[in-house]
């Protein structure tokens, strides 16, 4: 599996380029993963997501959060700064696909009764980028 | 020319620039100095004009906004007129901005030739004295107008108070105890309250709002529209007997809708001034009132009426709202819910509040044991309102102290994303909060909502410190919702207050002149220049009226008499300037236009948009500009 080693401002230039967003800007209030609707079946939480981008300290070929995000986009509509994490995430979903790295199926993703029906659609979409 | 040390000289050929100047046309006489703003420096300039019999000076040196009234002043010791010398800026807009020292030198050389062609047309002007009357208006009865409308009276001047609601006192007589001594908000507030009102200088207008304002410094003529009040001030004894036989019952607007009073009241015990209020919107004139006052103070025919006075400056104190809450529908805002904003629950803890200080939900009456706080509601969210509104953090340390000192069983939870207690004693007061059992946790929270069944109020958010979803299910939920400006577009227009896009007003210099703003004359204290504690709101409301009776004591202003000047030969009466005049300066007397020189500040709006160049600035009309242009052009 492909691994990516982007250095903190070249990741920043790369969400810029891709969602007009400043990363740096976010003030980690939280505001992301307190209104995520599929926030307890992620391994990490946009507010997390956004603090590792922000130091490029992730490892996208292990990274669960991206394929797991549905795309609601709600996070985008209520940052109080404009840092968007859907839009990030989205961001990073297409960096992994672009460089080759697999999407997670079902069978890599923890499935059990309480997995919405929603992510179990999305699991099977995530991967046509 | 000045070398400002190495500032200028570092990076500008001074010498050189010195003997090309010397051969422009008209210059009789060029130096040089290392430091022209020091006391060799002005007499090097003084001497100048003595010896060699100069009639203008052009200075090359730092920036006019710096030392331009220092060589004015020399100027002026010399025995010439300050309006035939011209200051040129060869640091910042030359030396500090370029390396190259032969371009620089080069630019520096253009920059004097400029002015020294400039200089060629300026002619000498006097400054204009004009009376200042020694009265002020102060618009906003809160603890900043009262401040304010006290200092001016304590140093004689006459002050005329305007309040728009029946009693002064603002939003701090709402408040329980303020942090972070906890002194009782009405315990210190009701002295000055009294004090302002029975001072002989002070007149105070309640249920008031201005009309118009017409004038400028020194001389405003303002219209106030005085409402109602339905009850003569000096009868009423406050026995309450018309407030018991009122029909007509409706939410109190000082326990912020969680109380009832009748159409005929008062805002609470010790309001200024001391006497019912009839509230003519809900009224239904049945006239009860009347028949039970026993000294006849009651007249529902009462009619509006606007007074006018004359005043020479205004302080504008027009205070803060809260944050519309109903633009948040997902926090659910309202008492009904159990969801309340902070001033509602100051009146909770109010001993004098509907609740008489017992912690109680608003919905069912049921005693508060579990509490939730979020901070942050519209504030510091590019959504809603960008800025941090500075006072929740404390206040709601605050809220949840005395909370928790009230019900010793109680549990209080804080949502927070970051604790600002910048202030005097301020982080101290929150460890006392927390070592009181203030739970704080870091995270937002994303929705709120009553539940029906259980009468809970539910709390959802995210706990950032323990990675997880976190919901509580509380008594009662208080939104600590952002500060705005209670400063509407009518009034700030009227006043002449610029204000930035969240109507707050804007100072005319952030650090140097904090009270005041572009228009002269007006000065601004309190919320209405941006969020702040009542130390703050006091500390400033200090400083406006120290900034106005610098003016009113004066007696007099000196008017710059660079203003637009009318050529009635070219003058087409188009009307074009009368448009265009941000002041009013300009009208048309027999069908020319005509230049208010008081009025004008000298902007020259004007002189851009008149057709036929009738219309010029003084000292800088159209052709001393075109003589600028041709020197640059001359100078290789």
């Amino acid at each position: 599996m492909a691994r990516l080693v982007l250095s903190p401002r070249e990741l920043r230039e790369y969400i810029r380029e891709h969602t007009g967003r400043e990363v740096t800007a976010c003030m980690h209030c939280g505001t992301c993963s307190a209104v995520c609707p599929v926030v307890n079946f992620m391994d990490m939480h946009p507010a997390a997501l956004v603090r590792a981008v922000q130091r490029s300290a992730i490892d996208l070929g292990n990274l669960k959060v991206i394929w797991a995000c549905i795309s609601c986009m709600t996070c985008v509509d209520k940052c109080p700064r404009d840092v968007a994490p859907g839009l990030v995430i989205e961001t990073l979903r297409q960096l992994a696909l672009r460089n080759g790295i697999e999407p997670r199926t079902y069978s890599q993703m923890p499935i059990d009764e309480t997995t919405p029906s929603i992510l179990l659609v999305l699991y099977s979409r995530k991967g046509t980028g | 020319m000045c070398h400002c040390g190495v500032n200028i000289a570092g990076t500008v050929d001074v010498k050189k620039v010195v003997e090309e100047v010397k051969k422009l046309p008209d210059v009789v006489y060029a130096a040089d100095y290392v430091y022209l703003c020091s006391q060799p420096g002005q007499e090097l300039i003084i001497n100048a004009v003595k010896e060699h019999k100069l009639d203008g000076v052009v200075v090359a040196a730092c920036t006019p906004s710096l030392h331009y009234e220092t060589f004015a002043k020399a100027v002026e010791k010399a025995g010439l007129n300050r309006y035939v010398y011209e200051m040129v800026s060869i640091r910042e807009f030359d030396s500090w901005v370029h390396a190259d020292r032969a371009l620089a030198t080069e630019k520096a050389i253009k920059i004097i030739a400029t002015a020294v062609a400039k200089l060629r047309g300026d002619k000498p002007y006097e400054r204009a004295r004009l009376d200042v009357i020694r009265k002020a208006l102060v618009v906003g009865g809160g603890i900043a107008g009262i401040t304010a409308a006290l200092s001016l009276a304590k140093m004689g001047i006459p002050v005329i108070l305007v309040e728009k609601y029946a009693t002064i006192g603002g939003k701090m007589a709402m408040l329980h105890e303020t942090f972070p001594t906890l002194d009782c908000a009405q315990c210190i507030l009701t002295p000055l309250m009294a004090e302002v009102a029975r001072h002989p200088l002070v007149k105070i207008y309640t249920l008031a709002e201005v009309d118009s304002v017409e004038g400028h410094v020194g001389k405003f003529k303002v219209k106030i529209k005085i409402r109602p009040r339905g009850v003569r001030v000096e009868d009423c004894r406050l026995c309450g007997f018309c407030e018991r036989v009122c029909p007509i019952s409706v939410s109190s607007e000082f326990d912020r809708g969680l109380s009832k009073r009748k159409a005929i009241y008062i805002p609470f015990a010790q309001a200024v001034p001391s006497a019912y209020v009839v509230d003519f919107e809900h009224c239904n004139r049945c006239g009860l009132c009347v028949k039970v006052c026993p000294t006849k103070a009651v007249n529902l025919e009462e009619k509006e009426r606007v007074i006018e006075e004359e005043v020479g400056a205004i302080i504008v104190a027009t205070g803060y709202e809260l944050y519309p809450l109903e633009k948040i529908p997902e926090y659910s805002y309202g008492p009904e819910n159990d969801v309340i904003d902070s001033l509602q629950f100051e009146r909770i803890l109010s001993v004098q509040g509907p609740t008489r200080g017992e912690v109680k939900r608003p919905s069912d009456g049921k005693p508060v044991k579990r509490v939730v706080f979020i901070q942050c509601v519209g504030s510091r969210d590019v959504n809603h309102l960008p800025y941090c509104s500075k006072i929740c953090c404390m206040y709601t340390a605050k809220h949840a102290l005395l909370f928790l000192e009230n019900v010793p069983d109680g549990e209080a939870y804080v949502f927070y994303i970051d604790v600002r207690a910048a202030g005097k004693g301020f982080e101290e007061f929150v460890k006392r909060a927390q070592e009181h059992g203030a739970v704080y946790i870091k995270g937002r929270v994303s929705r709120i909502y009553k539940d029906k069944l259980t009468g809970d109020v539910v709390v959802e958010g995210f706990d950032l410190l323990e990675n997880r979803e976190i919901v509580i299910r509380a008594d009662l939920a208080v939104l600590a919702p952002g500060i705005v400006s209670a400063l509407d577009k009518r009034l700030a227009e009227m006043l002449k207050v610029p204000v930035d896009q969240f109507m707050f007003a804007a100072e005319i210099h952030p650090k140097l002149r904090p009270v005041e703003v572009a228009s002269a004359g007006i000065f601004i204290a309190g919320c209405v220049q941006g969020p702040k504690d009542i130390p703050d709101s006091i500390a400033q409301a200090s400083a406006a009226a120290a900034k106005a009776a610098e003016l009113l004591i004066q007696g007099y202003v000196e008017k710059e008499p660079i203003v637009a000047e009318v050529d009635r030969d070219k003058c087409n009466g188009c009307r074009a300037c009368v448009t265009v005049c941000p002041y009013g300066a300009i009208e048309i007397v027999e069908g020319k236009a005509r230049v208010n020189e008081i009025v004008c500040e000298g902007c020259g709006a004007c002189t851009a948009t008149c057709p036929v160049g009738a219309i010029q600035l003084r000292n800088y009309r159209e052709e001393q500009a075109l003589e600028m242009v041709r020197a640059v052009m001359r100078v290789r």
